[in-house]
């Protein structure tokens, strides 16, 4: 008996010094939505005071977390976008799958088959938290004084492009010094006119660049011949600020750049279609834009598990949603900005698709060759490029 | 630890050979320090990264395998590579002949006597102690806007648009800024050269009746003729490994047309996760500098003795 109560009183001076020293999470982010993780995590923390999580803000955030995981150092969680260092870095069994958690049920399943066919099996890497949206955004003054509606085709885009140039306006601010730019504007236009197998096909040896994105090339040099003067020396923000400024009638971008316009010019009226890349009915990019991944090989299990579990309650979602202005990736919503209620319709619908570049093998530069081609007009010389260097990645990399 | 080496020390019953062993140990715990750091954060690595150039290791994970020198043989495939080799090359010659002639000129101006010559020599001197990429991003704003705006006043067509959208042209601003920025150390070493030169060589060539461009000719370029080697090598060695100036000005744009193979190992090799094979493409990188700076001077040295 005295013996029980003595054991009985360890193990209750054990719990209580653990109870004390508080669990630390470590929780690593880019540059988006600081201030609410913050109130998010201080929520969190509240409810559970033996959990502590550090919020991690890194400059140069893919670098360093790179020599993070070569340390075998990963961070607890990572908030990161769906991409091809994601794809390296699932593919190098650094996150947890999370394909048959409860947690998943929540995402629309496009998100997580996006993840799924980026990493190329059944394995869900992460938990889709918020998604970008690719469109045609557009000066509603400008486009309202020249008496055309916003196209939703691609006849009726090239038109008002036509008659913005007849009436002496600059139609279209392309922005081609940075060669990224050329994959959301590849992006919008291949989900449309590009089978989705692509990828796969590409690599199987069953299709080329030369034959599935001629068609894409090829509106990709029309709509760029409708551009300002000198779209490959005028750089993203350049562009975008001169956009905002009322300089152009359209721009080809992602909803990430609307806060850009909007620092730019906050008077700036502007919105988003969805982009008219053919005259069909068209299908809208969107991709995960932050996935919630966790270390594979972490300490701490079931903090992770609980932390996770509270980031992604419908409320909070969509608290973290509202401030970083962005669709969200959960069952039955759509997006909430004013400015992308065109957009609506699509997501509504389903009628949404991840981008065709987050399936590219990563070290294939496709942007480089886009850039070239706009610059040199020479379609043939892109398309064989990217065939051939598609060839020479895969045989790098196995 | 010091080291007393005067006739006390003997008398006190010292052997030389044992005073000598003391003093070898001495300047190798002076040396010591050095060898270590250096051995840890740059041999160490180095040796890492050529064992992994046989490897198709990807950065992080531990499955990779030995694949012999299949990344050494797919180089001279990509053309990707060759072309910033091309590209690298080119630049490097163009760079190296520009700067050294800008920087003798320079220097020869602010060895003559003139007034203001030490706010003069400063003010050169500025541009090294400033920051490559704060350099380029400056540059690249005054190329987007500034350039365009003077060219276009000019009625200069090719000036009237950012020259670095232009790949036919882009190499011209990133050679414009490197040289720019170059000069002021090479102006140091030769300016230091020019001081060797005893005045009286001058002085006899005035009383011969000599030109200003025979005396430079005759005395001053042979004079500082092991000055011209050093210069030639690291200006030659600096710009073969050109890499801020590219990430600032250009991205290695429009397409590839300004990559240089530092920029392409960087860029492979952390972006595109090609880890191994930009590791075995550093590694022939190396080789190739080595035999680079070899050639040069052995060639220029050999100018320097019959001079």
């Amino acid at each position: 008996m005295k013996r029980m109560t003595l054991l009985s009183t360890l193990a209750l001076s054990l719990l209580a010094s653990s109870a004390s020293a508080a669990t630390e999470i470590e929780f690593f982010v880019g540059n988006k939505g600081v201030d609410t993780w913050k109130q998010l995590f201080s929520q969190f923390e509240k409810q559970n005071p033996d959990i502590k999580v550090n919020l991690v803000v890194p400059p140069d955030f893919v670098a360093v977390l790179k020599t993070r995981i070569v340390k075998n150092k990963t961070p607890d969680i990572v908030a990161m976008g769906g991409d091809t260092n994601f794809k390296g870095f699932a593919e190098g069994g650094v996150f947890k799958d999370y394909a048959s958690d409860a947690l998943i049920r929540k995402v629309k399943p496009i998100y997580v088959q996006q993840l799924q066919s980026i990493v190329g099996g059944k394995e869900v890497y992460g938990i889709p938290y918020t998604a970008n949206t690719i469109g045609l955004i557009y000066n509603v003054d400008k486009l309202k004084a020249l008496g055309v509606q916003p196209p939703t085709t691609y006849s009726a885009f090239i038109a008002a492009l036509k008659k913005a140039k007849a009436a002496g306006q600059t139609p279209l601010t392309l922005t081609l010094k940075d060669a990224w730019v050329t994959l959301p504007f590849m992006n919008a236009i291949a989900v449309n006119t590009v089978p989705a197998t692509f990828a796969a096909q590409e690599t199987a040896g069953k299709t080329t660049f030369q034959k599935a994105y001629s068609g894409v090339a090829d509106k990709m040099l029309e709509i760029a011949s409708y551009s300002q003067a000198d779209p490959l020396g005028t750089s993203y923000p350049d562009g975008t600020a001169s956009f905002a400024r009322g300089n152009s009638v359209f721009y080809i971008q992602g909803d990430w750049a609307l806060p850009d316009i909007l620092a730019a010019n906050p008077g700036a009226k502007v919105a988003m279609v969805p982009f008219p890349a053919t005259d069909a009915r068209n299908k809208v990019v969107s991709s995960v834009d932050l996935l919630l991944a966790s270390s594979a090989s972490t300490r701490h299990p079931a903090e992770v598990a609980k932390l996770m579990a509270f980031l992604t309650t419908p409320q909070n979602a969509v608290t973290f949603q509202k401030a970083v202005n962005a669709p969200s990736v959960q069952i039955g919503t759509v997006p909430t900005d004013a400015r992308l209620a065109a957009m609506k319709s699509s997501y509504a619908s389903g009628n949404i698709e991840g981008a065709p570049f987050n399936l590219f093998p990563p070290g294939l530069s496709a942007e480089t060759f886009w850039q070239a081609m706009l610059q040199d007009k020479n379609k043939q010389k892109a398309l064989q490029g990217l065939d051939k260097t598609w060839a020479d990645v895969l045989k790098r990399s196995n | 630890m010091s080291v007393l080496s005067d006739d006390r020390q003997v008398s006190a019953g010292l052997t030389a050979p044992r005073k000598r062993r003391r003093q070898d140990l001495t300047f190798l715990f002076m040396a010591l320090p050095a060898v270590i750091l250096f051995f840890v954060f740059h041999t160490y690595p180095a040796v890492q990264g050529i064992l992994y150039s046989f490897t198709n290791f990807k950065g992080f994970g531990n499955n990779y395998d030995f694949v012999g020198l299949r990344n050494y043989v797919q180089i001279f495939q990509d053309e990707r590579a060759m072309a910033a080799y091309r590209f690298t090359f080119l630049f490097a010659i163009l760079s190296t002949v520009l700067v050294n002639a800008v920087a003798l000129v320079i220097a020869i101006g602010l060895n003559s006597n003139i007034r203001f010559r030490n706010t003069l020599r400063a003010i050169y001197f500025l541009p090294n102690i400033l920051s490559v990429l704060i350099v380029g991003f400056i540059f690249n704003y005054l190329f987007a806007n500034l350039v365009p705006k003077i060219g276009a006043g000019l009625g200069i067509a090719s000036l009237s648009k950012n020259i670095l959208g232009d790949p036919h042209l882009a190499w011209i601003g990133i050679v414009f800024v490197a040289v720019w920025q170059a000069a002021a150390f090479n102006i140091i070493l030769y300016l230091a050269g020019l001081q060797t030169i005893p005045y009286d060589l001058y002085e006899a060539a005035d009383i011969d009746g000599a030109g200003p461009w025979q005396k430079f000719r005759n005395i001053t370029f042979p004079m500082i003729a092991a000055f011209f080697t050093i210069n030639m090598v690291l200006a030659m060695k600096a710009f073969l490994q050109v890499f801020d100036q590219i990430v600032a000005l250009t991205g290695g744009g429009p397409g590839t047309s300004t990559e240089s193979v530092s920029f392409l190992i960087y860029k492979g090799g952390f972006d595109g996760g090609q880890f191994a094979y930009q590791s075995a493409n550093a590694v022939l990188f190396f080789i190739v500098l080595v035999v680079v700076s070899l050639l040069q001077t052995r060639f220029l040295h050999r100018r320097e003795v019959e001079a």
